[in-house]
């Protein structure tokens, strides 16, 4: 059977045009839930001077409390602010496993207990690994927290969720972090990372533990 | 031409081409005419060729110059000095006449009016000859009329004249090279015993402690040992060159290691003017993997060439020392993330000095450090105060007993940018760590 040039022709242009609009659909993928280990983990403590010291840092649990905090900083965040959708349905989060809680039946209760005293906070000064109680960083006075310990917004996040991981048998809590990023890293373009602190003292899993480090949760394209 | 002879006259001898003077009498003191007139033309060739830059003819011009011209009142016969064409005619009348001595006055005669300027030029000029070469040729009437046949002749030039003298006169050359070699000894001062440069290899032992290194500091090195060898098997007596080696052991906290290795290249060089120079491009290159030393902010292989000057007085010395450190990184793990420093050309200047007595020197040193940069950077982070400068200094006692040495120093920071001291260097064994140090040394020079 013989069709006309222009019937052809026509079939080519629709067919081009199909093609094109699955390439077009093709480079928009969905958005996606990613989990990541914050690596930036630093543990400041008075008693802990030495910038170098490696009590602090690649431990696989540390003890927070009035006098001992978590210092967190997703290193590559900032670079993936374009890409990070935020809507109600997808915060932003921040989890913290409690290995003293590990309870097979639930022991909500504890959990609950260390919720109530834990905050998530934005650090305001930036920061790195040698960082200590004192200093946001040793090579100068101007490195020297203004408060020991570290400087924060006060915009904390507070009252976490407590969630249980069914497949490890663990409970985190989940802190909302979303404000802070939008206020920060996609506000400003700058991410000094959040301070882990309590008003009493519970224990915490580090960076270094396999399937219970310090996550940070955000959903993607 | 006029010889004062010795066996006529008492006193000093006067060799040359002179006579009894008689010929003086009734002489008069020309100041113008055809006389003047030439000697000035004969001048403008002289400095057209310039001679002033022939060896041998450096005080032609000012002889023809400064000569006085008389004109005797009769014409005289001639001596046996007077056979050169240049002097007298052939029937034996003499053109002109004077010593051959510097600055002795020229005598022209009544029969030197027949001559043409062209000749006269060349009168002025070979008695100029007489009075201004070296004595070795200057009353040698035959050489000294090929020079100033050389000098007059139509399109002469100073090669020309340069190669007569060579060729005709190459006692001239000879006279000027043992004169320069005579004064030389003069300019070129002596090596004293006691420079660096007669005995510039040395092996020594080193130990420094490191002060206001705390728990803040970059990189917590509390003290030092070294061994140095520098030898010098190359080069002359005045410039020995060699090569040294020095070897670090690092006491930090805790434990020990080894720290960087020292390779370099030196020269010594005793100058004209009695200075002690040395030149030395060095290189510090740590030693050790990341899991030890080199897995910190000062683990970096550190360039640096400079260059010394010394003086030695007989109570006092001063020494002056500038240098550059080439530009250097390090990294540091921290956990899984890294931390870069970077070190920007640093540039010194040292000034060393005090006073010295049988071995003994009591002395000082101020150094400033110029450093282009120190930056430190992880991920999200960037340290970088832009350029900065440390200023240190310290006393310096050593004592010298023949080949050994023993010396006691120390290094103490006084001035810097705010927050920077010598951990910011990154130079272990150059300026060292924290707020200074203490030092002692043993030396053997050989």
């Amino acid at each position: 059977m013989f069709t006309s040039k222009r019937a052809r022709l026509a079939a080519a242009g629709f067919g081009l045009a199909l093609g094109g609009c699955a390439e077009l659909v093709s480079t928009t993928p969905a958005p996606v839930e990613q989990v990541r280990s914050i690596n930036g983990v630093k543990w400041v403590n008075p008693s802990v001077t030495d910038p170098r010291d490696s009590v602090a840092w690649g431990k696989p649990e540390y003890e927070i409390g009035p006098t001992s905090r978590l210092l967190m900083r997703l290193e590559d965040m900032v670079s993936k602010n374009d890409s990070i959708v935020t809507a109600p349905d997808k915060p932003i989060t921040v989890r913290i496993y409690l290995p003293s809680i590990w309870a097979p039946t639930g022991a909500l209760p504890d959990a609950e207990a260390a919720a109530s005293v834990m905050q998530v906070c934005p650090i305001t000064k930036n920061w790195m690994m040698h960082a200590t109680w004192y200093r946001a960083f040793p090579h100068s006075e101007a490195g020297d927290w203004t408060m020991p310990g570290g400087d924060f917004d006060t915009a904390c996040s507070k009252n976490p969720k407590v969630e249980r991981d069914t497949m490890r048998s663990l409970v985190y809590l989940k802190f909302d972090v979303t404000q802070w990023f939008l206020d920060y890293p996609r506000g400003r373009g700058i991410d000094y990372g959040l301070v882990l602190r309590s008003d009493q003292t519970v224990r915490v899993f580090g960076e270094t533990s396999p399937s219970a480090s310090p996550r940070m949760t955000y959903t993607a394209r | 031409m006029l010889i004062w002879c010795p066996a006529a006259q008492a006193g000093p001898t006067w060799v040359g081409n002179a006579d009894d003077g008689s010929d003086l009498e009734g002489a008069k003191r020309v100041e113008s005419g055809v006389l003047i007139d030439s000697r000035k033309t004969a001048l403008m060739l002289l400095k057209t060729l310039g001679t002033e830059g022939v060896p041998g003819l450096g005080t032609l011009s000012a002889e023809v110059e400064s000569s006085h011209v008389y004109m005797a009142a009769k014409d005289v016969s001639p001596l046996d000095e007077d056979q050169g064409s240049f002097h007298s005619d052939l029937s034996g009348r003499v053109y002109a006449r004077t010593h051959a001595r510097p600055h002795a006055p020229t005598r022209f005669f009544p029969i030197a009016a027949t001559l043409s300027e062209a000749q006269l030029i060349s009168l002025h000029i070979h008695e100029a000859l007489h009075r201004s070469l070296p004595e070795v040729v200057r009353e040698n009437e035959s050489k000294v009329a090929s020079i100033t046949l050389a000098i007059t002749s139509p399109e002469a030039t100073q090669d020309q004249v340069r190669s007569v003298i060579a060729v005709q006169a190459p006692e001239i050359l000879d006279v000027i090279r043992s004169q320069q070699a005579a004064t030389e000894p003069a300019l070129v001062s002596a090596v004293p015993e006691s420079s660096r440069v007669k005995r510039p290899s040395v092996l020594a032992y080193g130990y420094r402690n490191y002060r206001g290194v705390n728990a803040q500091s970059v990189m917590q090195v509390e003290s030092l040992h070294s061994i140095q060898s520098f030898l010098y098997p190359f080069g002359g007596e005045r410039t020995p060159l060699g090569i040294g080696l020095e070897a670090t052991l690092l006491n930090k906290r805790p434990g020990t290691e080894m720290g960087p290795l020292g390779l370099s290249a030196r020269l010594r060089l005793w100058s004209s003017r009695g200075y002690d120079v040395g030149a030395f491009a060095k290189a510090s290159l740590n030693m050790l993997s990341k899991e030890e030393l080199q897995n910190s902010a000062v683990a970096r292989d550190v360039g640096t060439f400079g260059v010394s000057m010394r003086k030695d007085l007989s109570f006092f010395f001063v020494e002056n020392e500038l240098s550059a450190s080439l530009p250097g990184k390090s990294q540091e793990m921290v956990g899984t993330i890294p931390i870069n420093y970077e070190f920007g050309t640093i540039y010194t200047a040292k000034v060393r000095a005090g006073g010295q007595l049988l071995g003994l020197k009591l002395g000082g040193f101020v150094e400033v450090n110029l450093a282009d940069y120190f930056r430190v950077k992880q991920s999200n982070f960037t340290y970088d105060p832009g350029r900065y400068r440390i200023i240190s200094g310290g006393p310096e006692v050593t004592y010298d007993f023949k080949n050994f040495g023993v010396s006691v120093y120390g290094r103490y920071l006084m001035d810097s940018t705010k927050g920077a001291d010598f951990d910011w260097l990154g130079n272990i064994l150059g300026q060292g760590m924290g707020q200074g140090s203490l030092g002692a040394e043993m030396h053997v020079y050989f």
